[in-house]
């Protein structure tokens, strides 16, 4: 027995050395000027679920297949566990502190949106859209859902926008979105001008999800099934203390009224049908991937699948998402590359608002000046990576994290600390037991958070517009 | 035994590889000595570089951040930002507070977080006073649960362009906390 633990152990070891990382890969050449960029943004997948824990997983045969041979961020932070936040900090490369404090004083409540005398405003922190468009590409969006896209005035720099799930649009159904991706990539690939297409997909959002009618289902008695029309069904099975249905938490609700019993009830019902929803949207993009494949098209793009923030299907208590924890803003990034052709796993931490960065860098673009993130190239090839702190926000929380270590500050001012190492579910707070370590990161974080709000003001403040107030 | 060697011959070589929690609490005393509010604060010197101070006294422990503006609005903006976001969790509309960590469905009044903003010295002073456990996360909102208070306040000093920062945990059965809040001032 003995012998057998160990060489179990040397082999675990050994083995989990042999796994790639950056510092073992040749370099490779990364330019990739006039190359195609696409950006697959499927909100709410979470980076420890399926398809992105390479290989194998069932789930996403599609997505695994795919992205075989590609670039795979294994640990990813986004700005934030909200889209407002995260996808505007993503698309412009900013820092989501910034983010935040100039959303929050530009940003409208009734009706959700983001008023258009902000837009010249806005272009001084130019989406990777408008940077694209300026250098000759063809621009496309496919946006879904309500905080994103022109609620947002991140329809900025796109030539041909659509748009379902957003304001006064209509609704179209599950998966709809991805297939119109489909579409247009079988338009772009008749011609041979350069185009960036950003479709960022909301089926994976259980509040409720949408299903496809025909498609096989999960028989549970705690989920319901309404049918729309003849095409698809919404799916609940979130309840409220009363023991029935509701209609879901919004995205910073907490079930605190649980017991444990009922949290592991429910977690596990809640990744069942996420599951299950995921399968459904590998099943659409394996419609974008045939055409990418057929056309050719996948020869010269940069083709890249990221969710702008995850799920927290009652991790932490969390049943949707939009708080610090691991689970929403722990997100999947890969990047299939023309010229790679093996599976590369990059395993330091990364931040989300370093993707348009590195795509800049591979299209061999100057960045625009002002941008937080960096280019994640160098890293890929081997360097040491570039940051050592990582932030994010939202309206409940905020969080600073440095190597293994992650300070959450909740709005109450309470606060928790994991190691990521150690408990990667955040599972064990140990701020009580490290009091000068969550003194030293919450006063960097209160730091940053003026910093950011101070940028953001003088932003606003060198345009002369309005603050918009807040209660 | 005679596996022994084995083991620990595997421990020694993988040793600096197994991450088991690495251990980056950096922060040291600077020596330098300041006295705040009646209480004599340690600067610590820090990741940041940034001027901090932490003081911990019998079961009372506070810190203070001094965080640099360079406009009223900005600190204006950052205070009521983090008071907003504070006060919001008590608001009707959302869902009921139910603390931290008791079980009771809604905190009762006599325990929420309390709200006060008084002048100060040179400035204005905002702050919440609420309660906290044995292990200091706050929101008890049962009797038997309290043993701190909880002080979360924050006040811009403008002669100094500073926005003051403090969180403090008092222990509640020598409470010195209202003697901390009248000492609190811009003026050193």
């Amino acid at each position: 027995m003995h012998r057998l633990a160990y060489a179990i152990l040397v082999s675990y070891l050994l083995a989990g050395y042999g796994v790639a990382t950056s510092k073992e890969i040749k370099p490779i050449d990364l330019s990739c000027r006039n190359c195609n960029i696409i950006f697959l943004d499927i909100d709410l997948l979470r980076a420890d679920f399926g398809s992105v824990s390479f290989p194998g997983n069932k789930n996403t045969p599609n997505i695994n297949t795919f992205f075989k041979n590609s670039i795979f961020f294994t640990d990813v932070m986004a700005s934030s566990g909200v889209t407002a936040i995260s996808n505007t900090s993503t698309l412009t490369g900013m820092d989501g502190h910034f983010t935040y404090s100039l959303l929050k004083n530009t940003f409208v409540d009734k009706p959700p949106q983001m008023p258009d005398r902000y837009l010249k405003m806005y272009m001084t922190t130019p989406t990777i859209a408008e940077t694209l468009h300026k250098n000759g590409y063809q621009t496309i969006n496919v946006n879904h859902g309500w905080y994103a896209g022109k609620q947002m005035l991140l329809n900025r720099g796109f030539d041909t926008y659509w748009g379902t799930g957003e304001a006064n649009s209509v609704d179209r159904g599950p998966g709809s979105s991805i297939e119109k991706t489909a579409s247009f990539l079988k338009q772009k690939s008749r011609d041979n001008k350069k185009f960036f297409l950003l479709l960022r997909s909301e089926d994976l959002r259980g509040v409720p999800y949408r299903y496809p009618i025909n498609r096989s289902r999960i028989q549970d008695q705690r989920i319901s099934y309404k049918k729309v029309d003849k095409s698809f069904v919404e799916v609940r099975y979130q309840i409220g203390e009363n023991g029935k249905i509701k209609e879901g938490y919004s995205s910073f609700q907490m079930a605190g009224w649980m017991t444990d019993s009922q949290i592991a009830e429910y977690q596990a019902l809640a990744k069942e049908i996420y599951s299950n929803q995921l399968s459904f949207v590998d099943e659409e993009l394996g419609k974008v991937f045939k055409v990418l494949n057929e056309s050719k098209l996948v020869n010269n793009s940069i083709i890249v699948l990221y969710s702008n923030h995850g799920d927290g299907l009652y991790d932490n208590k969390v049943p949707n998402h939009g708080v610090s924890y691991q689970s929403c803003v722990s997100v999947p990034v890969l990047i299939k590359h023309p010229k790679v052709d093996g599976f590369i796993a990059i395993k330091p931490t990364v931040a989300l608002k370093d993707l348009v960065p590195t795509i800049y860098d591979m299209l061999s673009l100057s960045q625009p000046t002002g941008m937080d993130g960096s280019s994640l190239a160098p890293l890929i090839n081997g360097q040491n990576p570039q940051s050592e702190f990582f932030y994010g926000v939202d309206k409940e929380s905020q969080y600073i994290r440095y190597k293994n270590m992650k300070l959450i500050v909740w709005a109450d001012r309470n606060k928790e600390l994991y190691d990521l190492n150690l408990d990667p579910q955040e599972k064990r707070n140990i701020a009580i037991e490290n009091p000068d370590l969550v003194y030293e990161l919450d006063e960097k974080l209160s730091e940053h958070d003026i910093v950011g709000l101070s940028k953001a003001f003088d932003l606003i403040d060198s345009f002369h517009l309005d603050r918009v107030p807040h209660d | 035994m005679k596996y022994s060697s084995k083991w620990i011959l595997t421990i020694l070589i993988f040793w600096p590889f197994i991450s088991i929690g690495q251990n980056i609490s950096t922060i040291a005393d600077s020596g330098e000595k300041s006295n705040f509010f009646g209480y004599e604060f340690t600067a610590k010197s820090s990741l940041t570089g940034i001027k901090s101070y932490r003081v911990i006294e019998e079961n009372d422990s506070i810190s203070l951040k001094l965080l640099r503006v360079d406009s009223d609005a900005k600190a204006d903006a950052f205070i009521g930002d983090r008071l907003a976001i504070f006060k919001s969790i008590f608001e009707a509309r959302r869902v009921d507070y139910p603390g931290q960590y008791s079980k009771v469905i809604e905190c009762p009044k006599e325990f929420t977080p309390e709200f006060s903003s008084k002048n100060i010295d040179g400035g204005v002073l905002s702050y919440f006073v609420g309660y906290a456990n044995k292990n200091k996360v706050a929101g008890g909102c049962t009797s038997d649960q309290l043993f701190y208070k909880q002080f979360y306040g924050l006040a811009y000093c403008k002669n100094k362009s500073t926005v003051y920062e403090i969180e403090g945990f008092f222990d509640l059965k020598n409470d010195k906390l209202t003697k901390f809040i009248s000492n609190i001032s811009c003026i050193d």
